[in-house]
């Protein structure tokens, strides 16, 4: 995976979004300047995306283009400690899927020097399944088993994605100290902000994890001293649910 | 009593951290023992002080190997009058920290004093910081029972030929400093001369410096996993390959004041 490649997109994209937005508010305000029969009210109750039924096939389309891109703006912010990916990571996300039960994240993550000889940056990229929602009551619902998986990278000329050349052909094979990937299994609640208390946050979810990393799995199976227990990690987190 | 309990709490959560949260593979944070080479080249300088004859045990390349290791430490500790071993390296296979713990706490087990060797395979990642603080400088010597071993770090591939691999100044010093404690050497390393982690540019000023050292016995190396003895330079000093925990051999020394034997032990 070309990290730098995948950071230059997702920034590309998130411009992209913003320019998106802001011109939508210019150009709906213009819209309605040149349509003088609309008043300023209808103007603000009508809101970004509702327009005139005589709009052109050029506004249908300027329309069905934003709400694609509006699409990827991110729906929550994550935050969690530990999994391999750092002592904390924090970063945003999307749902999606019938049920939502779809999660993509982008994390980062800072590794604090410990006894090595500094500081590091992680950036992780997760993809969750959560297959059941149960509602309790009072705003509380509780999802049951969370699973996935997710790519982690450090920053640091320390690490590399594959032997440098340095070494000969095959000489650390499938290896590299730079990506590792992860698997987890965990269990989240939910608590829905009510209708009349919302700001900005819809929902909250409190989640843990336990995780493993592809270095650790293959330790264990290579090696049957080793247990389940050697190579798992707790982790904890927190979702804030904005859209 | 709420804050009481509190600090409680997370004093608690902050000492299990590194048992119950794994912060990073490569994160060098870990608990127990660190700067066992030195504290254990005491504990070898005072138990062989005065003796005539020692026993060592040479092992080397436990890589992930954890059950073998196991046996291996096992093996080691039915030796009778064993002085102390040396680990010839690649205690583990990614550097990871976790590998590094796993592997130091069987080799704890071991009844006499050890000291490690750094290997190729322990450079990576973050695995050279890790080794420095849990076992100490990649070069060191210390004298036992008046022979001085000299180990030496022999990974220059891991460097990129950059760095000073050999280290021909810590040689020369070695040569030169506390030529009165010692008439013996023996030199430790992890990758031999002419294998493709040694900087084979300066093999030959490599040869030279090996051959300036007062009363030089042998040299021994681990890293190609076979045991074998050769005259690498054919000039008559040996160079003994040690095998990996894998292959389920080690070397194990018998030193008296005017000769040496050795036997290849399978476990």
């Amino acid at each position: 995976m070309n990290m730098r490649a995948l950071i230059f997109s997702l920034l590309i994209f998130f411009t992209n979004n913003i320019y998106a937005q802001t011109d939508l508010r210019k150009d709906s305000i213009k819209h309605v300047d040149t349509q003088k029969f609309l008043s300023k009210e209808d103007d603000e109750e009508r809101g970004i995306y509702v327009h005139p039924s005589d709009s052109s096939d050029y506004d249908l389309r300027v329309r069905k283009y934003r709400k694609h891109w509006a699409g990827l703006i991110p729906t929550q912010f994550i935050v969690q400690n530990a999994g391999n990916m750092g002592f904390v990571s924090a970063g945003i996300g999307w749902n999606y899927g019938e049920h939502n039960q779809w999660e993509t994240n982008l994390l980062f993550g800072f590794l604090p020097k410990y006894r090595s000889t500094r500081g590091k940056l992680t950036m992780t990229l997760k993809q969750s399944y959560i297959p059941w929602s149960i509602y309790l009551k009072k705003g509380w619902s509780l999802e049951p088993l969370s699973c996935g998986i997710y790519f982690n990278t450090v920053f640091g000329d320390e690490f590399w994605e594959r032997q440098p050349e340095r070494y000969p052909h095959k000489y650390y094979e499938y290896m590299s100290t730079k990506i590792r990937a992860n698997i987890f299994l965990g269990q989240r609640v939910t608590k829905i902000v009510p209708f009349n208390k919302r700001k900005f946050i819809k929902s909250i979810t409190a989640f843990y994890e336990i995780s493993t990393c592809d270095i650790y799995l293959r330790s264990m199976i290579q090696d049957n001293y080793l247990s389940v227990w050697d190579i798992i990690g707790l982790s904890l987190g927190l979702k804030l649910q904005l859209l | 009593m709420m804050k009481q309990l509190l600090t409680l709490f997370l004093t608690l959560v902050l000492v299990s951290c590194d048992k119950v949260f794994d912060i990073h593979p490569y994160d060098v944070n870990f608990s127990g023992k660190r700067n066992i080479n030195n504290e254990n080249i005491v504990l070898i300088e005072n138990r062989c002080k005065d003796k005539e004859t020692l026993r060592i045990a040479f092992i080397s390349d436990t890589h992930g190997w954890y059950s073998d290791t196991e046996d291996l430490v096992n093996a080691v500790n039915r030796v009778e009058d064993l002085d102390f071993v040396i680990h010839l390296g690649d205690l583990t296979d990614c550097g990871t920290t976790k590998e590094y713990v796993w592997t130091r706490d069987i080799i704890e087990k071991l009844k006499v004093p050890y000291i490690a060797l750094i290997g190729n395979h322990d450079f990576l990642g973050t695995g050279d910081q890790m080794f420095k603080s849990m076992y100490g400088p990649y070069d060191f010597s210390f004298i036992a029972g008046r022979i001085k071993f000299v180990c030496l770090n022999t990974n220059a591939t891991e460097y990129d030929y950059l760095a000073a691999i050999p280290n021909f100044d810590f040689m020369e010093s070695e040569i030169h400093s506390n030529t009165s404690e010692f008439d013996r050497t023996i030199i430790c390393m992890h990758a031999p001369p002419l294998c493709e982690q040694f900087n084979n540019n300066v093999a030959k000023v490599f040869q030279l410096y090996v051959n300036h050292f007062p009363g030089l016995m042998f040299c021994i190396n681990g890293h190609e996993h076979c045991k074998n003895a050769r005259d690498i330079y054919h000039d008559g000093v040996i160079y003994y390959g040690v095998d990996s925990a894998e292959h389920r051999s080690y070397l194990l020394f018998t030193i008296t004041p005017n000769r040496y034997e050795y036997e290849s032990v399978d476990f």
